[in-house]
């Protein structure tokens, strides 16, 4: 994970300049032989493997679940994270009560369509990943450039401030922080991905217990 | 069945669990195949807790609250105290099995992941994962012994049987570094795949399996001559290949069976040791990591991370019997020896 150093720095202008090359010695060293667009500790799963998250009947067998309207507004209703987890149960026993003599078959097609719902905005997620690594890196090169550009104006500590010195300290310091917040929500960002697949795997389980 | 143990004088209401053990031997007596008692802890990393289970009836008896982001979580050989790295409180702590209070802290180094015990039960060997390093701690006398540079973020720990040899797996250089436990020196390294997770010896400590995360693998290695025997794939059908991540792995002790947990494959391998045959694939929680056996053999219990719950897997029929809900994201596991 992304950290501040802990010893080693001397005096702020240091420690702005040791925190910037830190910050972009981070995600590259935890990272060995995967993808370097991918910022996050997990290892980056493209998509979610179906068996991972269900082992019911064929999916494919049980048809097309878009075209069963009922299934349907079921899946997206469950898919949706607005839907508490509470309210599945009943939910899916109210579907069920009405879904007729091929209940279970169509049961399969609500969990087709769950899983096929949450897919797509799991991969939507994972794009949106990348484009923010992709943004951290570009402020990661200007934080660099930016404490390059002081040290060579204020060499020493003991260098008097003149109006530039303190102007460039001043962006540095900003450029570090918003650089700072960004890699403390990343943490929560690359979970978002697992909390997709928790909700999925739960109502997967959740169905294959009536089926 | 058990030994009977006279109960700890410490320990309050041990009179009457003696005599609850020594029912439900008799009654372990009269159903042959019927399972001891024993008593199974859970770290919660994120849940700042751990959750206790009866691995009789199967249910959680009692969560407690500990330090923060609890992971690794072992017991004494004598089960009369149980350890745990409080990772965020960067203190080993040390927990009563019956009250589930903190008696001790101890002085683990930064940021304490995994461990492992000597065998007669200290010193223990802790990694640092922040600080490339293995604290090697007395835990009798709180006191740091030495302090063995490893590689970068070192997390698997084992001790070989004979108590002689230290393992300790880097996550990041994907090395298993072998450490003198007389000395404190590197021996030996052997290179594995990504991102080694854990290491674990056979019981005759012919053999060394180590996990590797990221490479997918379990490499076996000939502690003798460190080279690698045997690397151990899988291949699980509609599940890709960069979601098989091996991380905890456990043996039988007659060496014939090994059990490695796949992480967000959600499956746990059974595989023979012998001839590294993958023999079945078992469904378990999301994200299992930790997987810990009854001293019996006959249950195995992992902790899956992502769904919050353990399951439960009858050993001899190689099945998932239950998923018992535990805190936020179970990370440990570990069976009271009695």
């Amino acid at each position: 994970m992304i950290q501040r150093p802990r010893r080693g720095a001397r005096g702020p202008l240091a420690l702005l300049i040791a925190s910037a090359l830190v910050l972009l010695a981070g995600p590259a060293a935890a990272q060995p032989q995967t993808d370097p667009d991918w910022p996050c500790a997990q290892r980056k799963r493209p998509d979610i493997s179906l068996a991972t998250v269900w082992t019911g009947p064929d999916i494919a067998a049980a048809g097309p679940w878009a075209a069963d309207q009922d299934a349907a507004t079921l899946a997206y209703k469950l898919a949706s994270r607005r839907t508490p987890m509470e309210e599945v149960d009943g939910l899916l026993d109210g579907f069920v009560a009405v879904a007729g003599p091929d209940a279970k078959t169509r049961l399969v097609r609500v969990f087709a369509g769950v899983y096929e719902i949450t897919s797509s905005e799991r991969a939507q997620l994972m794009h949106g990943i990348e484009r923010y690594a992709r943004g951290q890196e570009r402020l990661a090169a200007r934080l660099r450039e930016e404490g390059d550009a002081l040290s060579r104006i204020k060499g020493a500590l003991d260098t008097p401030d003149t109006p530039e010195s303190l102007a460039l300290e001043e962006k540095l310091k900003w450029d570090t922080r918003i650089f700072d917040e960004r890699a403390r929500s990343l943490t929560y960002v690359c979970e978002t991905p697992v909390i997709l697949e928790q909700r999925v795997f739960e109502i997967g389980r959740r169905i294959t217990d009536r089926l | 069945m058990t030994a009977f143990h006279p109960p700890a004088p410490s320990r309050r209401g041990a009179p009457l669990r003696a005599l609850g053990v020594a029912l439900i031997g008799a009654g372990a007596l009269l159903a042959a195949d019927a399972a001891e008692a024993y008593t199974v802890f859970v770290s919660n990393e994120r849940g700042n807790s751990i959750s206790v289970i009866d691995s009789e009836t199967l249910t959680v008896t009692k969560t407690a609250k500990v330090g923060r982001r609890p992971r690794g979580i072992t017991t004494s050989p004598d089960g009369k105290v149980i350890y745990l790295c409080a990772s965020d409180e960067h203190a080993v702590q040390v927990i009563d099995p019956s009250s589930l209070k903190v008696l001790r802290k101890l002085k683990s180094g930064p940021d304490p992941e995994l461990f492992a015990l000597q065998p007669s039960g200290n010193p223990l060997y802790i990694a640092n994962e922040d600080d490339n390093q293995v604290t090697v701690l007395d835990v009798e006398k709180n006191k740091v012994i030495a302090q063995v540079p490893v590689g970068t973020e070192p997390e698997g720990m084992a001790v070989s049987p004979d108590g002689k040899t230290l393992v300790a797996t880097s996550e990041t250089t994907n090395m298993a570094h072998f450490i003198d436990t007389g000395t404190f020196k590197i021996v030996g390294n052997v290179l594995v795949d990504a991102r080694p997770r854990f290491a674990e010896f056979t019981s005759d400590g012919k053999k060394l399996f180590v996990s590797a995360e990221v490479g997918g693998t379990v490499s076996v290695v000939d502690p003798e001559t460190r080279k690698i025997i045997h690397k151990i794939t899988f291949k699980i059908p509609g599940v890709s290949q960069e979601t098989i991540q091996p991380v905890g792995v456990r043996l039988t002790k007659d060496g014939k069976t090994a059990f490695v947990a796949l992480g967000p494959a959600n499956r746990v391998a059974v595989v023979n040791a012998e001839t590294y045959e993958v023999e079945q694939y078992l469904l378990v929680g999301q994200r299992v990591w930790q997987l810990a056996f009854t001293p019996d053999e006959k249950l195995l219990f992992t902790t899956n991370g992502n769904s919050n719950d353990v399951s439960v897997i009858d050993v001899p029929n190689r099945k998932v019997i239950k998923s018992i809900k535990v805190g936020n994201a179970p990370w440990g596991v570990v069976v009271s020896p009695q």
